[in-house]
């Protein structure tokens, strides 16, 4: 991964591309590539749709190799739905195949003079870029077979479907997976949109002739890597709840807790949750043939995801995730697990971020469009996105505006981006990462790693009222800094209880490039690259008033437990605070 | 502001309708979803939690220290199972090691912990009745496989009316055998009995 591949839409003559050294970028991978080319490269007053933004697509340290679980891949640019830095990341086949190529990432750049739509082949002896007008307003499924027809079976695919075309600001950036499918996806902020603006359609990228990236010291990268697996295998989550249950093992727990948003964040608890929780679906995915223990790329050896089939038996799409069952059940009073599996479905297929249309759907029933509950009017509305009808086009460009547009209070985002499946007012602590997380509202921002095995800004004493704050913070450091190793975050369940595989982790790192890192270096990493992605929203025009919950967090009781959000203003300030 | 119940009152429970059916050892999942929303049983009462499973439950002390690792009382986190008392009428859920920040919060003793501490279960540590009454039980995760089936087999009381959804709603087949749905319908509480055979 010695190269970047800069592709200008926008050049005299038609969009072109450029291999050129990694540079200044040399060694990031990951959301610490994005970031960096963002804060370097774009204006932070840029438009989001304009010609000076710029969409990076990064494969993270370690994909390319015979790494367990090192086939993240990593989305950035301004986003248009909260305005500031984002990355966000996805699994699926394109990580692994683009660090084979060689590139440490894409830069999509300008934007085209025309409103053409383009395919971008790119395999090891360089790019070709095609002006398709045919793709226009195609389902990433039926683009995907498209390409599947002219390039073969052989290829993984980087696309958007039709919200990404109309600029919808919950639009994704779809990944194909294992069985060529666009399943997996970067779906926080809009990126999709970013791609629609370039007049992207699909990047199909071709690994053929190419081979695994050969580490420094092939023995320890070795061992390193099977102590790594027997790690994350031995553990209780990773080795056997996730794969057991997928994602969706929280439901129950989450809803226990009383902190499982229902209709729209107006209670902690949904009564239909056991109808929809990860260990009824695993069971209905058995039972009609689907398989709910599969990965998301090779070289995953947790597996939480799986294949969903219909009750015929047919496959209607992978394993929905614990936020999209979430998104679309709970927070819709909807208990009805194959309506909720048609909604993912549509969700990919149009791409958009499923969080960001639940959150949605949740805030129109509010408005009256639909009544909570309705599986078949919820469907209905995610089809009018699909469209692009005039109640679509409100619909698809998220929570925030359709609550402007219909005159709701009570929307549930931080820096426009909608809130995921816990409540801040069951569990503060998480409240405090949605709040000052420079992603906008991200379950994902402040992870689990092992803060107390990293020591991320030394000893916390978590019972001393300021400790939420700490865990906060050392929490979103360290997720930083994985984020751009490209490993998939779940493996932060067992870096967390055993030391023993976070020393495995980062002897994968050493041995692969020749380095001796420590922990220290992993939270330097996390601290310089929220620094950059602070300094770029503070240029933004993101002050501390956009660290914030909306207003009815604090002031509205959360059913069981009558609880509101408690952490003062002046705590959140002090998360960033170093 | 009402919250929607979930799961059955343990006072209703007396009045159940007995109901025994005997299913293949692979339809038995078909009825976890019970097992998810929650089911009354008749305990003494008094007893820390972790005596509770160990004594009254027969769950295995390795099965507990290993496996249970995140327990919630009246929906609140619990940490340290060996002081906190069931109550009559409690409702009380076992869950393994869960994934996520949000898992590793609620996990019993946890370095995250913390982070839930506006819900965390405060006991009282005052002292008890030693007396029969009834809680409801709630499993997730593989204690739905573990201790599922033995639950199932002893006997548990569960609303007809989410029994009945349940053999209505879930994969094709497992409707089927005596008493399906329609000898559920306005049965109210039902003692099920289930057997693998």
């Amino acid at each position: 991964m010695d190269k970047v591949l800069r592709i200008n839409m926008g050049a005299e003559g038609g969009p072109s591309a450029k291999a050129v050294d990694v540079g200044q970028y040399a060694g990031l991978g990951g959301r610490a590539m994005t970031s960096a080319v963002v804060s370097k490269e774009v204006p932070p007053l840029a438009h989001p749709l304009g010609e000076d933004n710029k969409l990076i697509i990064a494969p993270g340290m370690l994909s390319g190799t015979i790494a367990a679980m090192s086939g993240r891949c990593s989305v950035g640019g301004k986003s248009p739905l909260t305005g500031g830095i984002k990355e966000s990341n996805s699994g699926g086949q394109a990580s692994q195949v683009l660090a084979r190529l060689g590139y440490a990432a894409i830069i999509v750049e300008g934007k085209p003079k025309e409103n053409d739509l383009y395919k971008l082949y790119i395999n090891k002896d360089g790019v070709k870029i095609t002006r398709d007008n045919s793709l226009r307003m195609l389902g990433n499924y039926d683009l995907i077979e498209k390409m599947k027809a002219e390039y073969g079976d052989k290829i993984a695919c980087i696309s958007i479907g039709p919200a990404g075309e109309m600029k919808m600001c919950a639009a994704s950036v779809a990944f194909t997976d294992m069985e060529l499918r666009p399943t997996r996806h970067a779906g926080r902020g809009g990126l999709g949109a970013v791609m629609g603006s370039k007049g992207v359609k699909v990047i199909v990228l071709d690994d053929a002739g190419t081979s695994n990236r050969a580490p420094k010291d092939a023995e320890k990268f070795r061992a390193a890597n099977k102590a790594f697996v027997d790690g994350l295998r031995k553990h209780p989550v990773t080795g056997e709840g996730l794969p057991s249950f997928g994602t969706n093992i929280l439901a129950n727990v989450i809803n226990e807790a009383g902190a499982y948003p229902t209709h729209n964040f107006l209670w902690g608890r949904f009564a239909g949750t056991s109808l929809i929780s990860g260990e009824t679906e695993a069971e209905y995915e058995k039972a009609r043939g689907g398989n709910p223990t599969h990965g998301c790329h090779r070289g995953c050896v947790i597996r939480c995801s799986g294949i969903y089939h219909d009750k015929e038996g047919k496959y209607l799409t992978k394993q929905p995730e614990y936020e999209t069952v979430w998104a679309h059940g709970a927070n819709c009073g909807i208990d009805d697990l194959d309506k909720i599996a048609v909604m993912d479905r549509l969700d990919d297929d149009i791409g958009v971020d499923t969080i960001e249309m639940g959150a949605t759907i949740g805030v129109a029933m509010e408005a009256g469009l639909a009544k909570f509950g309705d599986a078949d009017a919820a469907i209905q509305l995610l089809k009018e996105v699909g469209k692009g009808s005039y109640l679509g086009r409100i619909l698809g460009n998220g929570a925030a505006v359709t609550g402007r547009a219909f005159g709701i209070e009570r929307v549930p985002v931080v820096k426009g981006q909608a809130l995921p499946a816990y409540d801040p007012r069951a569990i503060q602590g998480i409240g405090v990462t949605y709040a000052t997380s420079t992603m906008g509202a991200d379950h994902t921002a402040g992870y689990a790693v092992a803060t107390n095995i990293l020591k991320v800004g030394g000893y916390v004493d978590p019972l001393k009222p300021e400790g939420q704050i700490e865990l906060s913070r050392n929490l979103q450091i360290a997720t930083a800094a994985i984020d751009s190793t490209g490993m998939c975050l779940f493996i932060a369940f067992a870096i967390m209880d055993q030391p023993d595989t976070f020393q495995a982790l980062l002897d994968l790192l050493n041995s692969f490039y020749g380095a001796s890192m420590t922990g220290d270096d992993v939270t330097a990493l996390g601290r310089k690259i929220l620094k950059m992605e602070r300094e770029f929203n503070a240029q933004a025009g993101f002050t501390k008033a956009q660290d914030r919950l909306p207003e009815f967090f604090k002031k509205e009781l959360l059913p069981p437990h009558n609880a509101t959000f408690q952490v003062s203003d002046a705590d959140l300030d002090r998360v960033f605070d170093w | 502001m009402k919250t929607p119940m979930t799961g059955p009152d343990p006072a209703d429970a007396g009045s159940a309708v007995k109901l025994r059916l005997s299913v293949t050892a692979d339809r038995l999942a078909c009825f976890f979803p019970l097992l998810q929303k929650g089911f009354a049983i008749v305990v003494t009462l008094g007893r820390p939690i972790h005596a509770l499973l160990r004594d009254q439950l027969g769950v295995p002390e390795s099965y507990i220290e290993t496996k249970i690792q995140t327990v919630f009382l009246d929906g609140k986190p619990v940490d340290d199972i060996d002081t906190v008392l069931v109550r009559d009428g409690a409702t009380l859920a076992l869950a393994p090691a869960m994934p996520g920040l949000m898992g590793a919060m609620l996990r019993r003793g946890g370095y995250y912990a913390p982070m839930r501490s506006g819900i965390t279960h405060r006991d009282d540590r005052a002292a008890q009745e030693i007396k029969e009454g009834r809680i409801v039980v709630k499993l997730f995760g593989a204690a739905l496989w573990d201790l599922g089936p033995t639950f199932l087999k002893r006997g548990v009381q569960v609303d007809s009316g989410d029994l009945a959804k349940v053999m209505r709603e879930l994969p094709e087949g497992c409707g089927e055998g005596p008493g399906g749905k329609e000898a559920l319908a306005n049965q109210g509480r039902v003692h099920l009995q289930v057997n693998a055979v």
